[in-house]
């Protein structure tokens, strides 16, 4: 079997690790910008995607999701995430004004850096943004910035406590790798509310074994786009051994139904 | 267009569970991703038994002829056993080249524990594979003293697209050094440029299946801007010219 075409758009692939703005270590020719990310989905069959922007996770958030507000803004196909923080520095808004802007904006996914920013996930330090987001479903993107699945860049641990503390928080580990794949299903056993994103996951069969374990509703398909090609991720889930269905699933069926649940509706469906 | 694979492996690691750790397991899913043909390392010889890893391939590339090539693997922190290793693996019509691995035998690709493997691969013209090469001044050397060898570097030569690519230079002047693309991090148009800067023709895909999934690793090249022709040489065709020249008949 070579992949086909028309199979892969019949998926209605929706990108959940995408982003806007050229970044730190981005080359020249990337897509970066909201035309161009299009152009690149259209080429490789992607339909829509879930964004944030550069300037959030590599600057300073306040000042990203604005950008990513003005960038989306008339692309029905790219919708936004806004990069969080711990609020006591006084760098954002305290949770409660925070999150209500962030609704009013029609914005239903938040990301959250915690190697990057330089914070604990523990309650000390973040309870309160959970808080607030866990009354709307919010779903949660713990990025890392992984680089290499080698890396030991994630605190499991603190990602447990999160998942016990607000179990009807959707919390979606992004960029994870075949290294932590021990720990990925020690999560997905006993946290229903742990996804992971595939972009990075590369395990051979692992789609596959992870859906037969625990369904295929745990996996979301991204790429890491503008950083990464889109590509592996894609045939990736095109030559899983998995029914359409599954495939459909995790190809953006999941996170369509989880920003429904979080009070995104259609017309962003295709 | 044919695919082969220089780039791959059997058997467990201690990292992460493998889910196709037999040969069995495998061709069923080269039959789904049209794979030919595996080229193949055990893990358990680039880890702490060569001997015994060895002997696993072969008995693959035996019960799979067509669909399995074996990389014998020898380990330089015990240089008096390669010869004799080297000897006892090839009596294996189904091992036809060798496969290096000196990160995992904390051992430099530069220092003098690998000097026996080079002289039985020139003797033999054997091709080799090593995780790494170290300076290109000494792969360029190298493959200088040894033009009958094959010589390929793997993971890109981990390289991220963006930076000058070290080796860049000895695979433009050596008719003999090749590059493979296994790599988990798959760099926006890395393949794009990589083909820019030292040609189709000495780039060969790989996926270090069953580590690593096929489809994902063959989606690089499949989703990439490459045209066919590009294509075709990397999926499989300069592989096959490789293996040909060793006498392997796919």
């Amino acid at each position: 079997m070579m992949l086909d075409a028309s199979e892969i758009r019949s998926l209605e692939l929706f990108d959940a690790n995408c982003r806007l703005g050229p970044g730190e270590f981005t080359g020249s020719t990337a897509p970066v910008t909201s035309l161009r990310l299009l152009e690149e989905m259209a080429r490789v069959g992607i339909h829509e995607a879930l964004v944030y922007h550069s300037t959030a996770a590599q600057y300073a958030p306040n000042d990203g999701n604005a950008q990513l507000l003005s960038e989306i803004e008339g692309r029905p196909l790219l919708h936004g995430s806004y990069v969080a923080l711990p609020h006591y520095t006084g760098e954002v808004k305290a949770p409660a004004g925070w999150v209500e802007v962030m609704l009013s904006s029609a914005i239903r996914a938040v990301r959250l850096l915690p190697r990057s920013h330089r914070y604990m996930l523990n309650d000390w330090c973040l309870e309160e943004l959970l808080e607030h987001l866990a009354p709307h479903n919010i779903p949660v993107f713990l990025d890392f910035n992984r680089t290499h699945w080698a890396e030991d860049v994630v605190d499991y641990d603190q990602v447990a406590s999160i998942c016990k503390r607000h179990p009807m928080l959707p919390v979606i580990l992004v960029r994870e790798g075949i290294g932590s794949t021990r720990c990925l299903y020690s999560l997905l056993e006993r946290f229903q509310n742990v996804f992971i994103e595939i972009s990075y996951y590369q395990a051979a069969g692992g789609l596959a074994d992870i859906t037969r374990r625990y369904g295929a509703e745990r996996l979301l398909f991204g790429t890491g786009l503008p950083d990464y090609s889109a590509g592996p991720a894609i045939a990736m889930l095109g030559y899983a051994d998995l029914s359409f269905a599954d495939k459909k699933k995790i190809a953006g069926d999941n996170l369509r139904r989880l920003l429904a649940s979080a009070g995104l509706n259609p017309p962003y469906t295709v | 267009m044919r695919i082969i694979d220089c780039h791959a492996h059997l058997g467990r690691f201690k990292q992460t569970p493998i889910l196709y750790p037999d040969a069995e397991s495998m061709v069923r899913v080269m039959d789904v991703a049209r794979v030919e043909t595996l080229c193949v390392s055990s893990f358990l010889s680039i880890g702490p038994d060569c001997r015994l890893g060895n002997n696993t391939v072969a008995a693959a590339t035996r019960a799979f002829p067509k669909r399995i090539v074996g990389y014998a693997v020898v380990n330089p922190n015990r240089p008096e056993e390669i010869q004799q290793e080297l000897d006892r693996c090839f009596q294996n019509p189904g091992m036809r080249a060798i496969k290096l691995h000196p990160a995992f035998h904390n051992y430099s690709i530069m220092e003098s524990g690998y000097q026996a493997a080079f002289a039985y691969a020139g003797e033999h013209a054997i091709p080799i594979l090593s995780h790494e090469w170290g300076n290109p001044a000494f792969l360029e050397e190298l493959s200088g003293r040894y033009p009958q060898i094959d010589f390929i570097i793997a993971h890109t030569g981990f390289w991220n697209g963006r930076s000058d690519f070290q080796y860049a230079g000895v695979l433009q002047r050596r008719a003999n050094v090749f590059v493979d693309l296994v790599y988990s991090n798959v760099y926006y148009e890395v393949l794009e440029r990589m083909v820019e800067q030292v040609g189709a023709e000495k780039i060969l895909w790989g996926s270090d299946f069953p580590l690593h999934d096929l489809g994902y690793q063959l989606g690089r090249v499949l989703f990439s801007k490459l045209d066919d022709a590009q294509r075709t040489m990397i999926l499989g065709g300069n592989m096959l010219r490789i293996l040909g020249k060793s006498g392997v008949k796919l």
